[in-house]
């Protein structure tokens, strides 16, 4: 094993100071910024809190007498009915006394008041106010009908039985978890460039010549790349996650796992990158070359717009390894565990494995020539 | 291996009909030549001679098209592996990472020869100091000025201590004193052993510090000698007081040597 070239490998991917930028404070930023821009686009569920809502009535009005029991029916949703005679109730509006106020002025009218910010609250009120009109006016069809043909009306209650039932199905995660998670992830297959660092100092001077003479086999150059690139990777990614996680409050899930995969997908870029670097001469065209694929592949993995709402074809999607890196991570964030994770990992292996080799393919022509 | 333990006179280097053709143009045309151990020897030619040609492929860095190269007795076309320890090859780039530290640099090529542990460390200790770098080993290479980097870059290629060190014109672009360290460390590394192998512009280098003078043009040998060899070959009298550059005037002409690059 050709531990000094891995070392000296490493400082000097280590030693760039624009790479360091790159693979710890870009995503930092780029999660700070996405996790705001889209904080509702991830906001699925609305908790709403108790409210009150304040009605008025004309004496004598046929809803008054039951207004008690609609108050303890309310009460039970976490809405606080409270009458108010007399006032403004514009002004109740206005200084928040009231979230909407209900005016019933006639037996088949009422006016329900309600500011901008309170469109749920009034649509709730809405819904629950015109169920018990329903019932009320029912009621008093049902009385009026039986005097007038004398029938007794039975005397057993009738009593609607609501069953609730809540299905268990996945939390959504919130904007920071969740680009704080992809764009970990992303940045992990941008570190390709970690490689540009050794790969351009060796190609301006005449190093590759040099080595050629040394008694230094194709697998043992492959590996003072791969190792090093592998292990700045990792690092740099740690160190990111690290200061995401308490500049953000991320939270991640199975730590250990997610540290499993970081560490595949850093050998998958460092094998993806040889490959790139050893088919295009020129730096600059490899790293263009690298990040359009990566770009291509968050793209239909979620990293830009939540794999959750993405309207692209599925076998595109699947295609994507990012996909089930994404899915996975995100996946042991919400709920704990991914029926993702063995296809993930597997995927993961597969390019190291395959990349490996054409890497190592490509070094040994390259010397040949 | 030490350097004062290599024996001399044995034929360290042989090259019969090497060819190299690029695009069916001979670049080097069956140059056919021996260098002995012990030896300086100087390689001269205009721009585009074949010179850095023939070089590289006695490093086996470039295939020959024709003919053979002999290193050590090994054929370096099946056994190039067995002789690489025993090369040093200083190229006329600089062959050092700018981001790393002098001693960093030596550690790393020495080591590519299969050199560890405390070998490692004299190995690189002994060759700044050789290279006059030892008191500025944790400087940074790009921090070097150009004639530190040079100096540096043979450095790099002594760790293993060579018996064969071909220098590919090392003291382009630097200052004198720097070019006078150079040539006073290849001899004394030839008196303590090594065989050198020598190619420069500069006629008074390899007038200073070779024994024996190849002049190549056109990708052919067109003199062999000592420099009083050389001398003679062009004019009658034993002792005239020719320089080299007459000489190599004489002989290769004084027609300007343009050429462009991929033609070589």
């Amino acid at each position: 094993m050709p531990w000094i070239l891995i070392k000296n490998n490493l400082k000097l991917m280590l030693r760039s100071k624009w790479i360091l930028f790159m693979m710890i404070i870009m995503p930092l930023i780029t999660i700070g910024l996405l996790s705001n821009a889209f904080k509702s686009m991830l906001t699925t569920s609305f908790e709403i809190n108790e409210f009150k809502v304040g009605y008025r009535t004309n004496t004598g009005s046929l809803y008054e007498p039951m207004m008690s029991k609609l108050q303890d029916s309310c009460k039970e949703q976490g809405i606080l009915l409270q009458e108010y005679p007399e006032g403004d109730i514009k002004e109740l509006l206005l200084n928040r006394t009231v979230a909407v106020f209900v005016d019933i002025q006639s037996d088949n009218f009422y006016k329900l008041y309600r500011s901008d910010e309170k469109k749920i609250e009034a649509a709730m009120t809405d819904s629950i106010f015109s169920g018990f009109f329903y019932q009320v006016n029912e009621a008093v069809t049902v009385k009026t009908y039986s005097v007038q043909n004398k029938i007794n009306p039975s005397t057993e209650q009738w009593e609607s039985k609501l069953i609730q039932e809540k299905l268990p199905t996945d939390p959504v995660p919130s904007s920071t978890d969740y680009y704080g998670i992809i764009y970990i992830v992303y940045f992990a297959w941008c570190g390709l460039v970690s490689l540009v660092a050794v790969i351009s100092s060796e190609r301006k001077s005449a190093i590759l010549r040099r080595m050629r003479i040394t008694q230094m086999s194709n697998l043992n150059q492959y590996l003072g790349k791969f190792i090093p690139c592998t292990l700045a990777i990792f690092l740099e990614v740690c160190a990111s996650w690290i200061l995401s996680v308490l500049l953000y409050d991320i939270h991640w899930g199975n730590i250990g796992i997610s540290i499993f995969i970081i560490a595949l997908i850093s050998m998958a870029t460092s094998a993806f990158g040889i490959i790139l670097f050893q088919l295009f001469h020129n730096v600059a065209i490899g790293i263009v070359i690298g990040f359009i694929i990566t770009w291509i592949c968050g793209y239909f993995g979620g990293s830009f717009q939540s794999y959750m709402y993405l309207d692209i074809p599925k076998f595109l999607i699947n295609a994507s390894p990012i996909y089930y890196i994404n899915r996975t991570l995100v996946e042991f964030s919400t709920v704990g565990h991914s029926d993702y994770a063995g296809i993930c990992i597997g995927y993961l292996l597969a390019i190291i494995f395959s990349s490996g080799l054409i890497g190592i393919l490509l070094i040994r022509r390259k010397m040949e020539e | 291996m030490k350097w004062e333990d290599i024996e001399l006179s044995e034929t360290i280097l042989r090259l019969e009909g090497l060819t190299k053709k690029y695009d069916n143009k001979p670049v080097v045309d069956h140059i056919n030549l021996e260098i002995k151990k012990g030896e300086i020897f100087g390689l001269l030619g205009p721009n585009g001679a074949g010179k850095s040609t023939t070089m590289n492929m006695v490093c086996a860095l470039v295939k020959p098209t024709a003919g053979k190269v002999e290193l050590f007795d090994y054929d370096t076309k099946t056994d190039m592996k067995k002789v690489k320890s025993k090369l040093g090859y200083i190229p006329q780039e600089l062959a050092i990472h700018g981001n790393l530290k002098a001693w960093e640099n030596v550690e790393l090529f020495t080591s590519l020869y299969g050199i560890k542990g405390e070998q490692l460390k004299e190995a690189v200790t002994e060759s700044l100091e050789f290279v006059g770098l030892e008191d500025k080993r944790n400087g940074f290479a790009k921090k070097y000025s150009g004639g530190m980097k040079r100096r540096l870059n043979i450095a790099c290629a002594i760790g293993h201590k060579p018996e064969l060190l071909i220098f590919d014109e090392p003291t382009v672009g630097i200052d004198p004193q720097s070019r006078n360290f150079i040539l006073e460390k290849i001899k004394y590394v030839n008196q303590h052993g090594a065989t050198v192998i020598y190619t420069s512009h500069y006629m008074e280098e390899i007038e200073a510090i070779c024994t024996r003078i190849a002049i190549m043009d056109n990708g052919k040998i067109i003199a062999i000698g000592t420099k009083e060899e050389l001398v003679e070959m062009v004019t009658s009298n034993k002792d005239s007081n020719m320089t080299l550059e007459e000489v190599f005037l004489t002989l290769t002409g004084k027609k300007l040597r343009d050429y462009a690059e991929g033609e070589i």
